[in-house]
């Protein structure tokens, strides 16, 4: 076995020949496996913290936890990697703030990798509180009591207090800032900020935001700033941005601008794009995809990470997620005598031990029950990239996609923009082989 | 006193596990962990069995937070331990109401008492009351017992009492030998003897007048129980009217080999006189002789209003050999206070009080071996607001000389940031933490006691009380 500190230096040994890899300061990338038909691959890639195995989902913990699970439960789901995130951070605790702590890892005890997402998804998110220019992002905090966001939970009285004598009502997020939070927060991946709206002007923003971004970049030795290709559902764009950002040689690249609610017909497209316009030796990560079909469509297209809030707060409106039909609403009067399991085959702490009959009684009344449920479904998604994994490496991947997608859609009924992406990387879902 | 405390202190001491009947050992003081629906709020039992693994083998349910799911439990393979996962060997306690929520007043009616749940109230009567405790098998128990429309009204108490009457009747008829046939609100038709709680300790509330003194015949007429009258033999069973609740009215036969009554149930939490009157009104000789009695309850509501040192009278009328459990009275300078009184068994609803206001418990229970109780924290930081600005930046553990789960990996800001975003993980966190400190106080208590040290006792005593414990 091969030391971080080797790997980081890139004194490692290719031991698969032929196949794509990748040695910069802080991560490394070896593609494992590729299969024979699409374009998914396996791939491990080392990070400072810890090695991942490609395909991979990340569980969000946008504000240094994810909720309801510690993240020791994570660790024995088998979890290598979670992302939190910039911009809430920045607000509160407070960039400086988790530097004296020692950083993210430290201050909440997770010793795995950590990725931070730039804040740029903020700028959907939090549209209505932000505008933009060339210099930066404005954000008016969604904590403060002027704050008109849907989002913003806590009373005036406490945002007042919280707030008071720190003069963060508003917060001017530019490519230098974004860096700056980020490198004190010490996450192993981070990202740099991007711009949506007015789609070729934010993407040629989007470039040059990127230099800013690399100029401010000093933690080399420790941490890896990712690109993020915008462009939004032009291909022109996006095969210019994607060439733009590779000669900037980066150690990854995320594929952005795809959060918005875009039809899928078009979502997959743009996907295969970016993916075949990549450099095949560097992890690609779709940003904000985690849909367990969006999972596996995504990964025969080529790409490498993920990350969505949705597995955890579905969850927390009392949906687990099963192979079997997709997704079990639990609060449904149907549960409540059924004493089996979420799924007879997960291992999971929830399944071998809780009935739905059970969860069905607590869930939405009791705290535990978000546990509980999130504990579920963070396994069966981290289970079925797993299952990607090995079937990548035993070369039976589109075996196994049609096999999942008989289990999603029991009926048959396939969406039509999977049917396409599929059979756009020789995935024919009408035949039975 | 002296030799009040004295006796109390040693009674308060003992192992009940074996008076019980409890397949472990319970060294008391002991708490009870208070649960809803069965967990410990806010913890996966994953995390209870790794982090918090020497809590007490017991636990308390309480009927609003079970109530809804009585029907589940009822079709369970496997019963109540399985659907809510509570081991075998655990012993585990039932009460009306849960000991952290507040009293509801003038809900109540002739025949039915109300449960607040969490999705609104429902009305038990006690048909449904006694399938309740049937269905969880809990090892302690109590008939059902009426509130009172007001706490301070005489005629409101007298009403509560004879309905608790009618209720114990109705709810001792169901589990005994008596030939009758009661029907629920609901149609349900239960009869004589249909109730199995397999010998489990079920206890009387003293308002009910079940308690006392008799001649093994039961005589007389009601207007107000909800029942019909077995036909005319041996067996004949009517309730007599009831004019003067302070009058006891039925004695458990005495060939009654499987005592209805195994226990004492004493609600203080309204008005100390009323539960008095109907302690002093008990036949003492039968009382305190009985071997049958084998436990009893006080329910307080509000401590700080009503001083534990007040319940002596009560405690005096109890039986001494039986296992005495008080409710109500779970912040430490109360349980101190009620050590000191004998009493044995507390719910453990304080750290859950604690964590529900975002509260720290900062206060070392350990002592050394000269037994010296050395301030470790200002008594004005006994509790910590962990929310507040002071800790936002403060990297050192919730507490110094804690050794949880929590003080080993995480610091002050970090639980500070939790709790200011309103994160689930910050009342996980305080959860481990009041709870593994509230188990240390307890076995710092019993250690004392093992140790037969009444001055040291009391030196730990007067260190709590000089405390501030918050709520």
């Amino acid at each position: 076995m091969f030391s971080d500190e080797l790997l980081m230096r890139g004194m490692f040994k290719a031991n698969v020949e032929g196949l794509p890899k990748f040695f910069g300061e802080a991560l490394s990338f070896q593609v494992e496996a590729q299969c024979s038909v699409t374009k998914a691959r396996v791939s491990r890639l080392t990070l400072p913290h810890s090695v991942v195995e490609t395909p991979v989902f990340m569980p969000v913990g946008t504000c240094a936890t994810l909720k309801g699970v510690l993240p020791e439960q994570l660790k024995c789901l088998g979890c290598e990697i979670m992302l939190s995130n910039t911009y809430h951070l920045g607000i509160r605790p407070g960039a400086d703030l988790v530097q004296s702590a020692g950083g993210l890892h430290k201050f909440m005890n997770w010793d795995r990798s950590v990725l931070t997402d730039s804040g740029g998804f903020q700028m959907v998110s939090l549209c209505k509180l932000s505008s933009v220019d060339e210099n930066g992002v404005t954000f008016q905090s969604p904590y403060s009591a002027n704050s008109d966001a849907e989002f913003c939970s806590e009373s005036k009285e406490e945002s007042l207090e919280s707030e008071s004598g720190s003069g963060k009502d508003t917060m001017l997020m530019t490519p230098e800032k974004s860096i700056e939070i980020q490198t004190k927060l010490g996450a192993d991946s981070y990202y740099a900020t991007r711009r949506r709206p007015r789609v070729e002007e934010a993407m040629w923003r989007s470039i040059r935001w990127l230099d800013r971004c690399i100029s401010a970049h000093v933690n080399t030795s420790n941490q890896n700033l990712f690109a993020i290709i915008q462009g939004g559902l032009d291909s022109t764009l996006r095969v210019k941005c994607c060439s733009e950002m590779v000669k900037r040689d980066l150690p990854g690249y995320a594929i952005g601008g795809l959060s918005g609610g875009e039809e899928k017909s078009d979502f997959w497209k743009v996907v295969s794009l970016c993916t075949g316009n990549l450099p095949r030796n560097k992890p690609r990560y779709c940003m904000g995809v985690g849909y367990a079909v969006d999972l596996v469509v995504c990964s025969a297209l080529g790409v490498d990470m993920y990350d969505c809030v949705f597995p955890t707060r579905t969850a927390r409106f009392g949906t687990a997620l099963v192979k079997n039909g997709g997704s079990l609403k639990l609060t449904q009067e149907v549960y409540k005598w059924d004493f089996s399991p979420i799924e007879d085959d997960c291992d999971c702490f929830t399944c071998k031990n809780y009935t739905r009959s059970y969860l069905n009684e607590i869930c939405c009344h009791e705290p535990v029950a978000s546990s509980l449920i999130s504990i579920h479904n963070i396994a069966y998604q981290l289970n079925l990239m797993k299952s990607v994994r090995e079937s990548i490496r035993k070369d039976e991947f589109p075996c196994f996609v049609k096999t999942f997608m008989k289990m999603q859609f029991p009926e048959g009924m396939y969406p039509n923009w999977a049917v396409e992406a599929l059979s756009s990387v020789g995935i024919d879902l009408s035949r039975d082989t | 006193m002296q030799k009040m405390v004295s006796e109390g202190l040693s009674k308060a001491a003992s192992d009940i596990g074996a008076r019980l009947g409890l397949p472990r050992k319970l060294q008391c003081p002991s708490y009870l962990l208070y649960t809803r629906c069965g967990r410990i709020p806010y913890l996966t039992d994953d995390i209870v069995e790794k982090h918090l693994s020497h809590l007490a083998k017991a636990r308390l349910l309480c009927l609003p937070s079970v109530m809804s799911c009585l029907p589940q439990i009822k079709c369970c393979p496997g019963g109540v331990r399985k659907y809510l996962r509570i081991p075998e060997d655990e012993f585990l306690v039932l009460l009306q109401h849960d000991p952290t929520e507040e009293r509801l007043f003038g809900v109540d009616t002739n025949s039915a008492c109300c449960v607040q749940m969490r999705g609104g109230r429902k009305m038990l009567d006690v048909v449904e009351y006694m399938d309740t405790v049937e269905a969880i098998q809990p090892k302690m128990s109590h008939f059902m017992y009426a509130t009172p429309n007001s706490p301070s009204s005489q005629s409101a108490l007298r009403k509560a009492a004879r309905r608790t009457a009618t209720h114990h009747m109705q709810g001792f008829l169901l589990k005994g030998q008596e030939s009758l046939e009661l029907s629920g609100q609901n149609g349900d038709k239960r009869t004589k003897g249909s109730i199995d709680s397999g010998g489990d300790c079920v206890m009387a509330d003293v308002g009910g007048g079940c308690i006392g003194r008799g001649t093994g015949s039961i005589e007389g007429e009601t207007k107000e129980a909800n029942h019909k009258t077995a036909p005319d033999g041996p067996n004949k069973t009517v309730v007599k009217q009831q004019t003067n609740p302070l009058v006891p009215s039925i004695y458990p036969p005495h060939n009654n080999s499987a005592a209805a009554v195994m226990g004492i149930h004493v609600d203080c939490s309204l008005s100390l006189q009323y539960a008095l009157t109907h302690m002093l009104e008990l036949d003492s000789q039968f009382v305190s002789s009985s071997s049958d009695i084998l436990a009893a309850a006080i329910v307080l509501s509000n401590p700080s209003q009503l001083p534990i040192s007040q319940l002596k009278p009560v405690v005096l009328q109890l039986p001494h050999t039986c296992v005495s459990l008080i409710t109500g009275a779970s912040r430490p300078d109360h349980v101190v206070d009620a050590v000191a009184l004998g009493f044995q068994l507390f719910d453990a609803g304080y750290p859950f009080l604690l964590t529900e206001k975002r509260l720290v418990l900062n206060f070392d229970f350990s002592f050394g071996d000269d037994f010296e109780f050395e301030p470790s924290s200002p008594v004005e930081q006994t509790v910590l607001d962990i929310g507040s600005s002071l800790y936002k930046d403060c990297f050192e553990p919730l507490t110094q000389f804690c050794g949880c789960y929590v003080c080993e990996n995480y610091s002050r800001a970090y639980v500070n940031h939790l709790v200011v975003t309103k994160e689930l993980l910050g009342p996980m966190l305080l959860m481990i933490h009041n709870l593994f400190c509230y188990d240390k106080f307890f076995k710092t208590l019993a250690s004392l006691l093992q140790r037969d040290t009444k001055d040291h006792f009391e030196s730990f005593s007067c260190r709590i009380k000089q405390c501030n414990f918050a709520i």
